[in-house]
């Protein structure tokens, strides 16, 4: 086969397998609770607000013009040293209770999107896992079975 | 045509030193080009084939020898313990520099402001960007806020003012440096495929054969698997999540994690906490040889990655050349990587559940996942060829030489 017509070939069998990836990522997003736009919002703010700095910005990117502000900008920047033994470990403890709450919260949204996927009832999803546990250690067991 | 070759080499634990040798092999094959390396004086380079085919300086030896070369080839990265020591070679000899980072911030930074420099951190910033604050630029990029500053902040202007030409190795390398420097030579060459230590290429049935057998894998067992050095923006628990989905009905599959985690990155103990100890291998670090080789026996590789510092990761290359079903993160430094010769997922709030629901259709559908394989492999075998890579280098050093 000629080298261009390979490529014509490869073209059309990417562009092909590309449509349907690209067809199941749009479905996942368009049915999926869990990817719904609110939710996707949400969580972006929840993520974007869940670490908080220890100190405000000075003299931030640059110190401001003026011989005046960047006295007073140098003078803010020493308070903040001199305070940050006691505003670090308060702001250290808030962002690791932040983060705990973000985890939670994306295994609460992870499962409850699981459910609507499956179209199942909280029983029916617990009835589902074991059996989904029974068929594992069916599994297992004719393994162990196979390998004695 | 002679060429001083600056790198780092093996046993250096970065893909650039992997790379950088199955380049200079491929381009030391031209009988008009000889290459001598030039290493920094803190490790002693061990690898047999690099020793026996190439004379090995430390870059104290490089101004006695500067004469006798037409080019020279800095790669460079942005870890300053690695590559730091060639920036000042780049100002006094210029040369061609492969940018396989689009920042060389931290690398400036550790050779200046961590070696005590506060004034020759502040000057390279003046330099490039006029009056800013550098100092709190730089306490910023330390304290972990840097992934975006480091990028606004890139400190490659002297570089490429310096240099004679520049190697990215993506369309969005080369239009970001042309955005801050219109006049630079910049081209773009891709990463050459190729496999350390491999004399004669072996079909991907072989491969994955080979490198089943060497982790005890059974043929009918899924496979999935990331390799390199796991760091957070990886997103492997993300990965591992979408993994816990096909157990059920994959039953035997295993998720072969083939590297090393960071320190501060507890990857084994967040495996245990989701119960896939059973179902997880963690290799460690492996020389390139064996690392490379294992990724034969994936049916899935996944190499996310966001946010990015600009360079394209080698890792997807490599697992697509090998015939590996290969997931990426939907990035700009990827973008020459079609969908459908891999599967791109978007970085952003809906990764998840893609990830999720791909993978578990890759896992359900083998001839699809094959399908991709086959055109992955195919496009590496045309785009990402090695002897035809190590052919642009060549050309573009002579266009470019001193």
């Amino acid at each position: 086969m000629a080298d261009s017509e390979m490529t014509r070939h490869l073209t059309a069998d990417i562009a092909q397998a590309g449509a349907q990836i690209e067809a199941i990522l749009q479905q996942t997003r368009n049915s999926s609770p869990a990817a719904s736009p609110v939710r996707a919002a949400v969580f972006q703010q929840v993520r974007h607000t869940a670490t908080i700095e220890s100190h405000w910005h000075i003299a931030w990117p640059a110190w401001p013009p003026g011989i005046r502000a960047k006295i007073a900008a140098a003078l803010q920047k020493i308070t903040r040293r001199l305070l940050q033994w006691y505003i670090d470990p308060i702001v250290e403890q808030q962002n690791r209770f932040n983060q705990t709450v973000v985890n939670a919260l994306q295994l609460l949204a992870d499962d409850l999107a699981a459910l609507h996927i499956s179209g199942q009832s909280p029983a029916e999803a617990r009835q589902a896992d074991i059996d989904r546990l029974q068929g594992q250690v069916d599994a297992l067991s004719a393994q162990l079975r196979d390998e004695d | 045509m002679r060429i001083a070759f600056f790198a780092v080499l093996s046993p250096i634990r970065s893909a650039l030193a992997d790379y950088a040798e199955g380049l200079a092999l491929a381009m030391a094959q031209n009988q008009d080009v000889t290459i001598d390396f030039f290493v920094n004086d803190d490790y002693r380079p061990d690898n047999p084939q690099i020793l026996a085919k190439f004379k090995i300086y430390t870059y104290h030896d490089f101004a006695a020898r500067a004469a006798r070369y037409q080019s020279i080839l800095y790669w460079l990265g942005d870890h300053g313990r690695y590559n730091g020591f060639m920036l000042d070679f780049i100002h006094r000899y210029p040369g061609v520099v492969v940018l396989h980072d689009l920042t060389l911030h931290r690398c400036v930074m550790d050779v200046t402001l961590n070696r005590g420099d506060v004034a020759a951190y502040q000057a390279e910033m003046r330099y490039a960007y006029g009056d800013v604050n550098a100092l709190e630029i730089a306490r910023r990029v330390k304290t972990g806020d840097g992934d975006q500053l480091v990028l606004d902040y890139p400190l490659y202007e002297r570089v490429v003012d310096s240099s004679l030409g520049l190697v990215v190795h993506s369309e969005y390398g080369r239009s970001r440096i042309l955005a801050r420097r219109p006049e630079a030579s910049a081209r773009r060459i891709p990463h050459p495929f190729f496999m350390p230590g491999q004399t004669a290429p072996l079909s991907p049935e072989s491969a994955r054969a080979q490198a089943r057998a060497s982790l005890g894998l059974p043929d009918e067992a899924l496979v999935v698997g990331s390799s390199g050095i796991f760091v957070p923006n990886k997103h492997l628990g993300d990965s591992l999540s979408a993994f816990v989905h096909i157990l059920p009905s994959h039953p035997r599959s295993k998720y072969i994690l083939s590297g090393f985690a960071v320190p501060h990155y507890n990857l084994a103990a967040h495996i245990e906490q989701m119960g896939l100890s059973p179902y997880t291998m963690i290799t460690g670090w492996l020389p390139p040889e064996p690392f490379s080789r294992q990724m034969a026996a994936f049916d899935v590789g996944i190499h996310l990655r966001y946010p990015h510092i600009g360079g394209v990761p080698y890792t997807p290359i490599r697992l697509m050349g090998l015939g590996v079903c290969t997931i990426v993160s939907d990035i700009e430094p990827l973008a020459e990587l079609p969908q459908g010769a891999c599967v791109k997922i978007a970085p952003d709030a809906y990764q998840r559940d893609s990830l999720r629901v791909i993978l578990t259709h890759l896992a359900d559908n083998p001839d699809f996942r094959r399908q991709i394989a086959r055109n992955g492999q195919q496009l590496i075998e045309q785009n990402h060829n090695l002897s035809h890579i190590a052919g642009q280098y060549i050309q573009f050093l002579a266009d470019r030489r001193r």
